[in-house]
């Protein structure tokens, strides 16, 4: 997705805000698909889609000493949307690109992280006799 | 001298000559002379022929290290290739495999060099940038391997910086490859 700015940008934010909110409230259940991605499918408007969250460390070139470049860490989060049926990508939301972007998602995914930990050791306790 | 003893003397003399008027004194001198002088030459001829060969087995050593490092800048230029595969969408076992390729050819390429004043750095640069790849693909191990059609680019987001990082590295690699290759000073080829 190309960087997006003024009423877009505002738009975008209002989207992860809204997901946000969707997750927190309890509509979208997302479920660990690795370490560090998460997916909801989600048939609330009128498409049905499929949404994944990613957290990575991006490698980000910096200064070069003696003709080596010397790379430092990112960690960036993405979030992609899928149309369904099919799995056809339609959207990449790329925090890398923006810093607002990625502290929106940041807030997203550190919320999903929790709720599927939560769920985890929530589950632990049942597998036990009280 | 009374003339009874000149004539004593002389007698002497003609019976007994100098040792240096003797024939076989002077062949034995000049035999030894002209022995010394062509074991001198001998021993010139000894030190040209052992420089020489000193020369050669450097050459040949500096030979054997150029064909060297052109192999591996070859094998090297085979990476690059290799992390070029990389696409969106594809599995992890697929990812697995490519990287486990690339980094057994490059630390088996390198490893004779990591001690190297000019590649060292380099070299530690590219296995900390294939560590921080085999991290990252750690990190997009699936969940559940039959449902990874899930998140299908979960694998391709997660390396895909890595990858290009790895080949940047090798890129830098392979032009230090070539520097010491062509024996360029530290300040050559510097624009």
């Amino acid at each position: 997705m190309a960087k997006l700015e003024g009423s877009d940008l505002n738009e975008l934010l209002q989207f992860i805000q809204d997901l946000t909110g969707l997750t927190a409230d309890g509509p979208l259940k997302w479920a660990p698909a690795t370490p560090t991605t998460y997916v909801t499918d989600t048939n609330l408007g009128a498409s049905r889609a499929r949404l994944a969250l990613q957290k990575l460390e991006r490698a980000i070139p910096s200064a070069t000493i003696a003709g080596i470049s010397t790379p430092r860490r990112k960690v960036v989060y993405i979030l992609q949307a899928f149309e369904m049926p099919g799995v056809t990508l339609r959207v990449t939301i790329d925090g890398g690109e923006d810093p607002n972007v990625n502290e929106r998602l940041r807030g997203l995914y550190d919320l999903v992280d929790t709720g599927v930990k939560r769920s985890g050791l929530d589950f632990l306790q049942k597998i036990l006799p009280h | 001298m009374t003339p009874e003893l000149q004539s004593i003397v002389d007698n002497l003399r003609e019976l007994h000559p100098p040792f240096w008027r003797d024939p076989g004194y002077v062949i034995a001198l000049f035999t030894a002379i002209a022995g010394l002088i062509y074991s001198y030459k001998a021993f010139k001829e000894a030190g040209k022929a052992f420089r020489e060969a000193r020369s050669a087995k450097e050459a040949a050593t500096a030979a054997g290290r150029t064909v060297k490092i052109q192999t591996v800048t070859i094998e090297l230029t085979e990476v690059t290739q290799m992390l070029d595969r990389i696409e969106p969408g594809m599995l992890f076992r697929e990812a697995r495999d490519l990287l486990a390729e690339v980094q057994r050819r490059v630390r088996r390429h390198v490893a004779p060099f990591a001690e190297h004043p000019r590649l060292s750095s380099a070299i530690k640069t590219t296995l900390q940038a294939l560590e921080a790849a085999h991290r990252s693909l750690k990190d997009a191990r699936p969940a559940d391997a039959a449902r990874e059609a899930e998140a299908p680019n979960a694998v391709y987001n997660a390396i895909e910086d890595d990858f290009a990082t790895i080949n940047n590295c090798v890129a830098d690699l392979m032009g230090l490859f070539e520097k010491v290759t062509l024996g360029l000073g530290d300040s050559d080829g510097e624009a």
